[in-house]
């Protein structure tokens, strides 16, 4: 999926007045990229994706997925991109904790409606991917941070989506499944071409991308100021 | 249908907030039955006496008088009385059928409280049609008794025995049923035995039936000119007043109840609400995913439902078994000879429509809740 931003502003106000987390930014990313946005704590790196993943708005500027301007979109709208083709993967995984891993995996599927045998197919497929079909009936509070963020990968990629967005998918991993983790997001990007975006603020994870931008003052730079 | 999954799920997988939701709406639905049942029991004695009676005509004593209530559920005994012989002037009338005098006396047996009826045995199936002696025969002479099967098999008396009644022995002459808690816990005596008991001459009421129904208005004038001090009612006003007591003892039984319903309401809505910010994270986890706001909604509606239906269910044995209690405690209590809490299907349908009621109230706010919720704060959630 290619995405291009342009002219994007976001303010939020606060009693302190107007704080503006980012100012007319830009960002084109390619089909098939593989970027990573670095930046301070609290420098708006998750606005910012989060703007891209239909979860939140821009206070101006467009946000164009191929074709489709977000920003002009409603919500049910919206609900329909993030479900056909977006995958989100969070720092705190967000697994639904009364269900198994399984069902983790497929409930995006369910939520699309699709017949039940292909879907359960394909979360064992995608379970085996991440190296977790051995694990797919326990429950998810039995499993580790790295394999509970690579279940939370199966579920990203279950309705096939165009783009995979990361937001500091390794914070709260240590080092060797913070690796794995990073490993599994590569090869998902190089064999399926999945456009991926991973936000951090580590600099070896961020060198699993193809390119790096930093983010401060509300914009994006392609090098360290 | 993934939504159902999904509550499913996330009732039984999540079972302390499951448990305390349950205990909230059984509390609820136990209490509102148990205590509906005994308006529902005393409401259907009093209407059960009405309609297992034909009276076409009710002559009472004094002017304009309004319906007074004696011991529970027991309509029209008045204190006043009227000579025994106005009941052959009325006789006389042309167009009346059968005029009895009719007196009625609370007495102690075995420490409950009976209600006997003064009513001679040649008209007593003439006012109570239903009433059918089932063993033995009516009750003739002075010290015949006639006693309703409820009663009988309460005190464990049958046909031939005899029984003290304030002071004075009666042969139980028969056993009869009329499948009604008003005549089956009463007991039929000679209307002359009654009055020897009272030590009077007069009587409470005249029962009339008539020739022709129909002109009940007709005749009742005609008797309100001959006799002085008196009041005529039809059966239809006599039953109504009753039951227009019936319908505010109905009322008063539903405040209380409905006072226990909100207390346990609010807390099982407390509770909803309560783990619906527990959960934040997890809607705004589903909505992030994709799932439309129609689907979570549709989730937090189906738990809420499937548990409310399950505790409305236990909450209905729960009544059922405590109307049984009540029934017992009140009769200890009053010392009463007859079953005052009833469960009718009538309230079993209440006890589910307010289960429903629960649920669905109970999901609204946390459904309002959570799809107002940003998803970026439902996801920030602590
Ligand atoms: N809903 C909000 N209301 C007000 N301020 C917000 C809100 N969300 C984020 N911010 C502010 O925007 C800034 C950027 O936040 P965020 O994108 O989460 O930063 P990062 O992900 O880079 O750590 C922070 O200063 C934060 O306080
Ligand atoms: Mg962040």
């Amino acid at each position: 999926m290619r995405i291009r931003m342009s002219g994007v502003h976001k303010f939020y106000e606060s009693e302190g007045g107007t704080q503006k987390v980012l100012q007319n930014l830009n960002l084109e990313v390619e089909k098939g990229d593989f970027i990573a946005i670095m930046g301070p704590s609290g420098c708006g790196k998750s606005t910012l994706l989060f703007m891209i993943g239909c979860l939140d708005l821009p206070s101006f500027g467009t946000v164009l997925l191929e074709d489709t301007d977000v920003a002009q979109q409603d919500e049910s709208m919206r609900e329909k991109i993030r479900l056909r083709h977006i995958g989100f993967i969070f720092q705190n995984f967000y697994l639904l904790p009364n269900l198994n891993v399984l069902e983790n995996v497929l409930l995006p599927m369910q939520l699309l409606g699709l017949p039940k045998k292909k879907s359960e197919g394909r979360a064992l497929s995608l379970l085996r991917l991440v190296g977790l079909d051995k694990k797919a009936h326990e429950p998810t509070n039995s499993l580790s941070g790295g394999q509970q963020q690579r279940v939370a990968i199966a579920r990203a990629l279950a309705n096939m989506p165009g783009l995979i967005l990361a937001d500091e998918p390794t914070g709260n991993l240590d080092n060797k499944s913070g690796k794995e983790v990073m490993e599994v997001i590569r090869s998902i990007n190089e064999n399926q071409g999945l456009t991926t975006i991973v936000v951090t603020h580590d600099p070896k994870i961020a060198s699993y991308a193809r390119h790096i931008y930093y983010l401060s003052d509300g914009k994006l730079r392609s090098t360290v100021l | 249908m993934v939504f159902l999954q999904l509550a499913q799920k996330n009732v039984t997988r999540k079972r302390e907030r499951s448990l305390l939701t349950l205990i909230g709406v059984l509390l609820a639905v136990g209490t509102f039955i148990t205590l509906l049942s005994i308006g529902e029991g005393l409401s259907n004695r009093v209407t059960g006496e009405f309609s297992a009676r034909k009276v076409d005509l009710y002559v009472l004593p004094g002017p304009e008088i309004s319906m007074s209530l004696s011991g529970l559920g027991t309509a029209g005994v008045f204190s006043e009385l009227m000579p025994v012989d106005w009941g052959k002037q009325i006789n006389s009338i042309n167009g009346v059928r059968i005029c009895q005098g009719v007196s009625r006396l609370n007495v102690n047996l075995q420490r409950l409280s009976i209600t006997m009826w003064g009513i001679d045995s040649h008209n007593l199936n003439d006012f109570f049609p239903k009433f059918k002696v089932v063993q033995g025969k009516l009750h003739e002479k002075g010290q015949d008794m006639v006693i309703g099967d409820g009663l009988a098999k309460g005190l464990g008396v049958s046909v031939n025995d005899n029984v003290i009644l304030a002071g004075r022995t009666f042969k139980v002459t028969g056993i009869g049923e009329a499948r009604n808690t008003f005549q089956d816990y009463s007991v039929f005596i000679p209307l002359d035995s009654i009055m020897e008991m009272q030590r009077s001459k007069g009587v409470q009421e005249f029962w009339i039936n008539l020739d022709n129904p129909l002109r009940a208005r007709e005749i009742a004038a005609h008797i309100k000119k001959m006799l002085p001090e008196i009041t005529v009612k039809t059966g239809d006003e006599y039953s109504r007043s009753a039951n227009e007591f019936v319908a505010y003892a109905w009322l008063m039984q539903f405040a209380i109840a409905i006072i226990g319903v909100l207390i346990a309401m609010t807390a099982s809505m407390n509770t909803m609400l309560m783990s619906t910010y527990e959960r934040m994270r997890e809607f705004g986890t589903l909505r992030a995913i994709g799932a439309p706001r129609t689907t979570v909604f549709m989730m937090i509606l189906a738990e809420s439902l499937m548990l409310a239906l399950f505790g409305g269910g236990l909450g209905i044995v729960m009544g059922i078994m405590g109307a049984k209690m009540m029934d017992d405690a009140v009769r200890t209590l009053f010392q009463l000879s007859f079953p005052v809490a009833r469960i009718t299907p009538q309230l079993i349908f209440y006890g589910i429509i307010l289960s429903l009621i629960i649920g669905v109230v109970g999901a609204i706010v946390p459904g309002i809740v959570v799809a107002r919720k940003n998803i970026i704060k439902a996801l920030r959630w602590e």
